[in-house]
């Protein structure tokens, strides 16, 4: 709430400052917004991912489901600190998980994980994207059909990425080595980052997790109407 | 603050109002602010 007052003071000082228009006024605040939302998320996650000592791996989960997330759409939180604790906890997870797996298992068993998750990830993008939001509806059919196609390119990329990167892990030589490929983390990263985005497309899972955040958006109104 | 300042504040927030409202599906993030009328007309 206070953010939110805060990036209204500051798009309503600018708007005074540059005499800008009304609906000008509305576009900086929507941007600011954006800005601010990235920048605040990006910390906490980044945060708690050198905190785990984990930063490397939660980037590689990170980076090709944002990606991908931005043409592809999915899920959305009701609120901006839902949107920061599920950003941090779900791409910190992937991110500690394939650290910690990752240079435990060999190139057979990683590849016979990740292959099959890759596959639904590449399923469900390209069965179900873009999957637009309330909050930001797809009027255009040429704009729809861009964003399919991005989201269809990007997820083929990633995707010949991963298994590179698997692929170029089986080539680490001695036992030893094989253990402890850094190449493996991150193809594990790129593998979990993938899943929980593609997780999100699903209308199943979507259906699930929106019920699940209006009960806990509604317990938190309760609970502060309480308080109040 | 100076308005040269204020200007490249306003630039950078009006180009990331554009290019999120249009350019994207989503935010990279798990919350999606409403976009404003005045770009949903451009859709």
């Amino acid at each position: 709430m206070a953010l939110s007052q805060a990036l209204h003071v500051g798009s309503r000082h600018l708007a005074r400052s540059l005499r800008l228009s009304e609906e000008e006024e509305e576009i900086i605040r929507y941007g600011l917004e954006l800005i601010a939302n990235y920048v605040l998320s990006a910390a906490a996650l980044l945060g708690v991912a050198l905190a785990l000592g984990t930063g490397v791996t939660t980037i590689a989960a990170a980076v090709p489901a944002a990606t991908i997330r931005l043409y592809a759409g999915g899920w959305h939180a009701s609120s901006r600190r839902n949107c920061i604790i599920i950003t941090t906890v779900a791409y910190g997870a992937a991110g500690w998980l394939a650290a910690v797996l990752g240079a435990r298992a060999g190139a057979g068993a990683m590849a016979a994980g990740a292959l099959p998750v890759l596959g639904l990830t590449a399923y469900a993008v390209w069965r179900y994207a873009p999957m637009a939001s309330p909050q930001k509806p797809i009027a255009s059919p040429s704009r729809r059909a861009r964003l399919r196609r991005c989201a269809r390119l990007l997820v083929t990329w990633w995707t010949a990425v991963i298994i590179s990167l698997l692929v170029a892990s089986s080539w680490t030589g001695t036992d030893a080595a094989e253990q402890t490929s850094p190449l493996r983390s991150l193809a594990l990263g790129g593998t979990l980052g993938l899943s929980v985005q593609s997780l999100t497309l699903w209308p199943g899972v979507n259906r699930r997790l929106a019920t699940g955040d209006e009960s806990e958006s509604a317990c938190t109104l309760i609970s502060s109407r309480r308080e109040g | 603050m100076s308005k040269t300042i204020l200007s490249v504040i306003k630039l950078a927030a009006s180009r990331m109002a554009r290019w999120g409202a249009l350019g994207t599906a989503s935010s990279w993030l798990f919350y999606e602010p409403k976009v404003p009328p005045a770009l949903r007309k451009d859709d």
